[in-house]
């Protein structure tokens, strides 16, 4: 309870609030635009984060990823152009209903969900993740091996593309992060030559380019002149109380699915939010509405990808294993405010992590007024032309990178891993897996190679600890179904004539 | 641009054995199994691996048909504008990296962000306006507010 009261002073201070404040409405505007996703607004932030404390750089980066999410539904529902990817799943249902002219109600009952699902995901992050931790302080370098595999291999599953373009991502990532000093020997590992790369490649500039950059050029690459009309919206209000009403117990149910699938490694809010759209149809007392306007889809979905968020951050702070992109990221900034995710992370920073856990509520509340507004302003938000929207952000991605470590070879970075990130997209290789290999790479690494010396390179050392043994199993059972799935897949298309 | 299959997965084999040839030149631990050169070994054999898939597909491909060409420039690529948009882009930042140095952040600043709106066909004066208005934005954010050093030139020295 004294650590409850120490963790809400460190939130209820006047520089934590501006933070979250001013995060929420970033995170809202990002979301809003079209082709800039949560995980953008996020990388964009990181710079910025650097200069503040511990609770306001996490809060940040927690508070813009929670709205962007939701503010990604605003132009799904009045453009039918979903804002992140987390908002695809029921953009046809909330555009339907948009055009029957009650975008209210789409709006209403994605905004509310979205703050419920997050405030929902918050307690249980706050509840699993301390079960976790207790649990996982008596794993070694083994099982951390594992779980890092298992991440790895859960990103390459549920990633779209086949097999061996996800495959290929997680090695292109898994490459990045061998770059640098190795671990054993202090051996310098494709360096090139360059004092720069010692330290391995730099992660937030590597995330600038790879999320933004790459979006700028693809952005700058087709029609700047998109004029869209945006649709009259009516009462909010009314609508939201009405969406708690009916449909809460897909809310609550909702939102412990999106929490689960947010804390498995790889799979975010997007997917969330589609897992939980589909068996709302299936569970659905009125399945045969879906599809035309019905804001039941909405409702679940909504809330899903928002407690998906949330979710994400178990893994993140009890194993250093990011439960996606965005916390990916949030890793590298929490390892530089000196809180070490780790499965002692609440005994160590126990206040900090619980500062960090209200924070993100407090997002979820005052996402509900600033959503409202957002909502209102959307006809602003989404007519501010491309044409002027791109360069500033490329702007943005410069100085940002160059902050970071006040070097110019950090804008470098950010340069090639955005051409690359460009070109694996073009060639349908998904990015995500990679993002991944560059997070996971050195644990991964780390560990095999502490755990071979304490066995003296016996492979059997593996499989010896019980809890070793399931995620090693689970592991290699994974990796045999995807191989098995790829082969038949590719079998199949064989047999299809195109 | 999209690469056929089978050319990336050519690609791919080819950049996976040069990973595989290089690690081997790491140094080994002495008593050791496993030292620098294993993990890059296990992640070139795999890309290789991943290359040789691609090329098997793009060939089976090819026999059902299919007659992608080795690269195929995407549609954007059509129009001269687009290639001068992307290739501003690329500019934009090599001119940051080779003259923020020399000019100085604001100035750099101005100068990127003008010829950029530009180059995306703004209105000369709102670019103008815009392209002002960001570095002093920006000089306040970050370096009077973040303290970060950016680069000092002309116009830094003037405002301190």
């Amino acid at each position: 309870m004294e650590q409850f009261a120490d963790a809400l002073s460190l939130v209820l201070r006047v520089d934590v609030l501006i933070t979250i404040l001013l995060s929420a409405i970033f995170g809202l505007f990002v979301g809003s635009v079209p082709g800039l996703t949560a995980t953008m607004s996020v990388a964009l932030l990181v710079p910025i984060t650097f200069f503040l404390d511990p609770v306001p750089a996490v809060a940040a980066i927690a508070t813009a990823s929670a709205t962007a999410i939701f503010a990604g539904d605003i132009p799904g529902a009045l453009l039918r152009i979903p804002g992140t990817p987390a908002s695809a799943a029921y953009v046809d249902e909330a555009y339907a209903l948009t055009k029957q002219g009650k975008s209210e109600v789409a709006l209403g009952t994605s905004l509310i969900t979205a703050s419920l699902g997050g405030l929902i995901g918050v307690l249980l992050l706050a509840v699993f993740a301390k079960q976790l931790a207790a649990f996982a302080v008596k794993f070694s370098s083994v099982e951390y091996f594992w779980l890092g595999c298992l991440g790895l291999t859960a990103a390459v599953a549920v990633s779209s593309a086949s097999l061996s373009r996800g495959a290929l991502s997680l090695l292109i990532g898994l490459l990045i992060s061998t770059v640098g000093i190795d671990i054993a020997t202090g051996h310098p590992r494709f360096t090139f030559g360059q004092m720069n790369l010692l330290d391995g490649v730099s992660f937030v500039p590597a995330m600038i380019g790879m999320f933004a950059l790459s979006q700028v050029l693809r952005s700058v690459t087709i029609d700047l002149d998109v004029k869209v009309p945006v649709a009259k919206i009516g009462s909010l209000s009314k609508q939201m109380v009405g969406t708690v009403r009916v449909y809460w117990k897909n809310i609550l149910r909702s939102s412990v699915l999106g929490n689960l699938l947010g804390a498995l490694p790889g799979a975010g809010a997007d997917i969330a939010a589609w897992v939980a759209f589909s068996l709302s149809k299936r569970f659905s007392k009125t399945p045969e509405k879906f599809g035309t306007g019905h804001p039941e889809g909405i409702a679940d979905a909504g809330a899903a990808n928002n407690a998906a968020v949330a979710g994400a951050w178990t893994p993140a702070l009890v194993f250093g294993i990011p439960g996606d992109t965005v916390t990916a990221i949030a890793i590298g900034v929490m390892m530089l405010k000196g809180i070490t995710p780790s499965p002692r992370v609440f005994e160590t920073d126990g206040t900090l992590v619980l500062a960090i856990f209200l924070a993100f509520a407090l997002a979820n509340l005052i996402m509900i007024p600033l959503g409202m507004i957002a909502i209102r302003l959307a006809r602003h938000a989404l007519s501010v032309p491309t044409r002027i929207l791109m360069p500033i952000i490329l702007i943005f991605c410069i100085v940002g990178s160059y902050a970071v470590d006040n070097t110019i070879f950090s804008v470098w970075i950010m340069l090639a891993l955005g051409v690359l990130a460009y070109l694996m997209e073009e060639n349908d290789i998904p990015i995500a897996p990679a993002i991944l290999g560059i997070v996971l790479g050195k644990v991964i690494e780390k560990n095999f190679l502490i755990t071979m010396l304490k066995t003296q390179g016996d492979v059997i050392g593996f499989f010896d600890r019980p809890v070793a043994a399931v995620l090693g199993v689970v592991t290699l059972l994974l990796w045999s179904f995807l191989i098995i799935r790829a082969i038949r897949g590719t079998t199949f298309r064989q047999d299809v004539p195109s | 641009m999209k690469i056929n299959d089978a050319f990336l997965g050519l690609i791919l084999l080819v950049v996976g054995a040069a990973i595989v040839v290089h690690a081997q030149t790491f140094p080994v631990m002495a008593g050791m199994q496993y030292g620098p050169e294993f993990f890059p070994t296990i992640i070139g054999g795999g890309i290789a691996l991943c290359g040789l898939g691609m090329m098997a597909n793009g060939v089976v491909a090819r026999r059902n048909g299919a007659l992608d060409p080795w690269v195929t420039v995407p549609d954007w690529m059509g129009s001269r504008i687009n290639i001068v948009r992307a290739l501003g882009i690329l500019v934009a930042v090599l001119f940051y990296i080779v003259a923020s140095p020399i000019l100085g952040f604001m100035l750099t600043i101005f100068l990127t962000t003008l010829g950029l709106l530009l180059v995306l066909a703004n209105r000369l004066w709102l670019s103008i306006a815009i392209a002002l208005i960001l570095p002093v934005v920006l000089h306040f954010g970050f370096s009077v507010g973040l303290r970060v050093p950016l680069p000092r030139g002309v116009i830094e020295k003037l405002l301190t």
